[in-house]
């Protein structure tokens, strides 16, 4: 690589570049299908549930669908939105974060750039993402996305600091800026590794990197449960899916990031095994990160998150606010000892992910209702003797019927001409069944009823009849006994 | 009534200085936001902040719902906000409104039971109960022991399962997703009981003027012992899962904070008032069903804030549990489940109210009756619906973030408030 950087610029090596380039992106977008496919199936291993399953083996093209689903939908541009700006925003936030990988050195010899001031490069290039996400939020003309992006551009002021800083330790030590000598550095096992001198820098570097990266619990801009999405909320289609690209890009250039300056980059751990080329480890190391990521940040703290002193930290950047932050709120974070609450939730929720799992496969297996279950009635016309009391104690009146006289001209009384219930607005209460003398109306333990209208919700005598499945056994157990007379 | 009268005090206190929500006066035109000013004080309305750097703010108006993922359901507040800072907040009800009440002239007392299920769609059994309650008041039934012992069995595990719906619901509010589903996967055992009992998950239309609809099926109160303990065990879980966590204490410590004056001033009930010390809980203090039959504790907190109200949550569940303990082990081995209710129900003219203890607080049914079918007038206290008027005081002067915290700690159910 070092050997086309030193050529002057010209067609070939602009071709190796852009082949490069186009190679890395592939390398990326695999990348983030399969840590969005990779976060879903461990959340639900923690919540007892599966996880993505259904799309391809093992749900493995999930992430692939979805991709598809937001690329092929509708494209819808609030009219009130700034429209330029709300096209543009997107672009603005992606752009960088793909183009801040070009200082990440994979290999001794596999990088894309040698910059001398590599670590600014980075910062600089990151913080423009945010002007995309307050322009976003700004554009779209919407209260909720003009917070979420505001509270963004106040994290950013928040956190950018401390990241920053706490890579200035490792400047000083190595004496460069420049990420590939710094991982030259780290040469000659673990021990060398940047993380142990510089431990402290290291913790908040993992911190303010996932507020970076605006993860749970640092996800003020979108704030599910108050903002509803933050910035996003007017986005739909490919608009959206590049702002969750850029947020995921984010995350492997932050966890290449840390590799790099604090986790010997593609030094190998143990000298013995300096025989494994560094483009192996580099992923390896990566994908130990992103899972630190992953579990440290997103699930893990899937308990409660989003601290308060998360926002009141970013507001209180937006220094107007300033008077309403409680030094109280700011001793949230800091030190281990105060996180025992949350490692203890932790163990609870790594034991989760092996307990037994809940997830129903319904449409597969159908699912077994008990005997009592209330679901579509069955109506026997051949037992109804027309008393009509169904009808009446209907509280939502669906039940409409009709009789006829008894064709038989022996017998006296009537026969069911029609029945008629409304599953439109039938609540299935079981007061039918009740009261039926007869038992010719009963319940049966379906309860699929979906159609693609209204109207056939309308079910008649015949479909009635027909719902002969699962009859249920017991029907009206609990008829008042009678006896005491109503006020008599 | 010897709790009441540990109240008593403080509600002549209350009367004597009334707290800046409960003033009388009108208002000429019905000008809401006039009536939030005097209401809360003055406390509203106190006009762009100054701030030091004398840049020009302005407030913002913002609809937090009708569809909003943490309004639980179609409720909105407007909030007047400055920068994240909430100035006034004006909740709107009435959404959900389906007029259970007024519907409810039109209907005998049997087939106003299923509506009664979908006001509080969360503790469908106990909505059942206060409205049977009251009409067995009138009738003055006697209602046969098995059928009290299940109508109680049901209430309990309800209260548990409204409880766990609350925790879940809550937590996903405050942003953390796994607590939701632990509390679903063993609130589902609950609700598979009731499925087995009578034959729906939510809507159980269970119980009867009378007695109750179903017996319990064979096995089931073994399932029920058997639950008990597997979810003492799961409460443990629950706590160390999150009661302890910084973050969460960080975030609902000291919030939403209320004194107990206030708190009976605005008629707050259920675990919004037992939060400020006050103990008052109906099961205890006017004992219905088979309640005195029983030893249970009613936790009180002391500092009234969401912390407390959380913690009071989970040890109802524990003392449920205690109930439940107790109903199954005196369970009468058979019995009717129909007492000797009239075919026709035709309560005598007069009035009568029932008032029980649901998970979120007092819900009372009060009906007079002319003698019919029907009922003339039926009212139901909804405790959701009275608990949520102390919202906007709550909310001026918190963070955006906070109102979350404030009205999922209130524990609303939408279909209650709106009825
Ligand atoms: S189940 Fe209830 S609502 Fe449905 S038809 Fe029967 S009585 Fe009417
Ligand atoms: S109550 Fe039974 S017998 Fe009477 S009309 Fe209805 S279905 Fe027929």
């Amino acid at each position: 690589m070092m050997h086309f950087l030193e050529q002057p610029f010209g067609w070939s090596n602009f071709f190796v570049f852009l082949l490069l380039g186009i190679v890395m992106l592939l390398i990326v977008l695999g990348f983030v299908t399969y840590a969005i496919y990779f976060e879903r199936k461990v959340i639900g291993w923690m919540q007892f549930r599966i996880g993505p399953n259904r799309t391809g083996p093992l749900g493995l093209l999930q992430s692939v669908a979805d991709v598809t689903k937001l690329l092929i939908k509708e494209d819808t541009i609030p009219r009130k939105a700034e429209r330029q700006l709300f096209i543009l925003a997107p672009v603005i936030t992606f752009i960088p974060s793909f183009a801040a990988i070009a200082v990440l050195p994979f290999a001794s010899n596999l990088f894309f750039a040698d910059l001398d001031v590599g670590i600014l490069y980075y910062v600089a290039l990151s913080g423009i993402s945010t002007i995309g996400i307050v322009l976003g939020g700004w554009a779209s003309n919407n209260k909720y996305a003009l917070l979420g992006g505001m509270r963004s551009a106040a994290q950013m002021i928040s956190y950018e600091v401390p990241l920053v800083i706490s890579v200035v330790g490792i400047v000083m030590m190595t004496g460069t800026l420049n990420l590939r000598l710094i991982v030259e550095g780290q040469a000659g096992g673990f021990w060398h590794w940047n993380f142990i001198p510089q431990i402290i820098g290291f913790v908040v570097f993992v911190i303010a990197g996932i507020s970076e990266l605006n993860r749970t619990p640092f996800d003020l801009p979108e704030a599910e449960s108050e903002l509803v999405a933050g910035y996003h909320v007017e986005y739909s289609g490919f608009r959206f899916a590049f702002f969750m690209l850029a947020e995921y890009v984010y995350v492997f250039a932050i966890a290449s990031l840390t590799t790099v300056l604090f986790l010997g980059g593609w030094q190998s751990p143990l000298p013995v095994l300096d025989f494994i080329p560094g483009i192996i480890l580099v992923p390896a190391q990566i994908f130990v990160h992103r899972l630190f990521l992953l579990l440290a940040a997103r699930d893990a703290a899937a308990h409660p998150d989003r601290p308060a002193h998360g926002s009141r930290l970013a507001g209180a950047a937006a220094a107007r606010d300033r008077q309403h932050f409680r030094q109280r709120d700011f001793n949230g974070i800091g030190g281990w000892g105060r996180m025992k609450g949350i490692m203890k939730g932790l163990g609870v929720t790594f034991k989760a992910m092996t307990a037994k799992k809940v997830t129903y496969a319904y449409p597969d297996v159908p699912l077994e209702m008990p005997d009592r279950f209330r679901g579509i009635q069955h109506f026997e016309p051949d037992k109804c003797i027309v008393c009509n009391m169904c009808a009446k104690i209907c509280p939502t009146e669906c039940i409409t019927l009709t009789g006829k006289p008894n064709p038989d001209p022996e017998k006296k009384g009537k026969v069911i001409d029609t029945y008629d219930i409304n599953f439109e607005i039938c609540i299935l209460c079981d007061l039918c069944t009740e009261v039926c003398p007869t038992e010719a109306i009963v319940m049966t333990n379906n309860f699929e009823l979906s159609t693609y209208s209204r109207d056939e919700l309308f079910k008649d005598m015949k479909w009635l009849t027909d719902n002969n499945e699962n009859v249920r056994k017991e029907n009206n157990s609990a008829a008042p006994k009678g006896g005491a007379k109503a006020n008599a | 009534m010897a709790q009441l009268e540990r109240i008593e005090p403080i509600r002549e206190q209350a009367e004597a200085e009334p707290a800046a929500g409960s003033g009388q006066q009108t208002f000429a035109d019905g000008d809401i936001s006039a009536a939030y000013e005097a209401t809360a004080g003055g406390l509203l309305r106190a006009g762009p902040p100054e701030s030091g750097d004398g840049l020009r703010t302005e407030e913002l108006l913002l609809n937090v719902g009708p569809q909003h993922p943490s309004t639980h359901g179609v409720f909105r507040v407007i909030v007047k906000l400055d920068g994240e800072v909430i100035r006034e907040a004006i909740p709107v009800m009435g959404y959900l409104h389906r007029g259970t009440e007024k519907l409810a002239e039109n209907l005998n007392y049997t087939q106003i039971i299923p509506y009664t299920d979908r006001m509080d769609y969360v503790s469908a059994m106990t909505n059942n109960y206060v409205l049977v309650n009251a009409v067995e008041k009138m009738l003055q039934l006697e209602i046969p022991e098995r059928a009290q012992f299940l109508r109680l069995i049901v209430m309990e595990l309800q209260r548990i399962a409204s409880h766990m719906v609350w925790w879940g619901t809550y937590l996903l509010d405050i942003g953390a997703m796994s607590p939701f589903l632990f509390a679903f996967r063993d609130r589902e055992i609950i609700i598979n009981l009731f499925n087995e009992l009578c034959g729906a998950r939510l809507t159980y239309n269970y119980m009867r003027v009378g007695g109750v609809k179903w017996d319990a099926p064979p096995g089931w109160i073994d399932k029920v012992r058997e639950f008990i303990p597997y979810m003492r065990k799961k409460l443990d879980e629950y706590n160390n899962l999150v009661s302890g966590n910084e973050i969460f204490l960080a975030r609902i410590q000291g919030i939403g904070k209320y004194d107990a004056q206030t708190a009976i001033s605005y008629g707050l009930s259920g675990a919004n008032l037992r939060c400020t010390g006050v103990s008052w809980d109906l099961r205890k203090d006017q004992p219905y069903c088979i309640y005195d039959r029983f030893e249970f504790d009613v936790p009180v907190g002391k500092n009234g804030d969401c912390y407390d109200r959380y913690l009071l949550r989970l040890e109802e569940m524990r003392q449920s549990l205690r109930i439940l303990e107790q109903a199954v082990a005196q369970f009468p081995d058979g019995g009717d489940i129909m007492g000797k209710a009239p075919r026709v129900i035709r309560p005598p003219e007069g009035e009568a109210y029932a008032a029980i203890e649901s998970p979120r607080g007092e819900i009372g049914c009060y009906i007079i009756s002319r003698g019919k079918q029907e009922p003339f007038r039926l009212k139901f206290r909804r405790p959701s619906f009275v608990n949520l008027q102390i919202l906007p005081k709550l909310l001026v002067g918190e963070t955006m973030t906070n109102l979350i915290t404030i009205l999922g700690g209130i524990d609303i159910v939408v279909g209650e408030v709106d009825a």
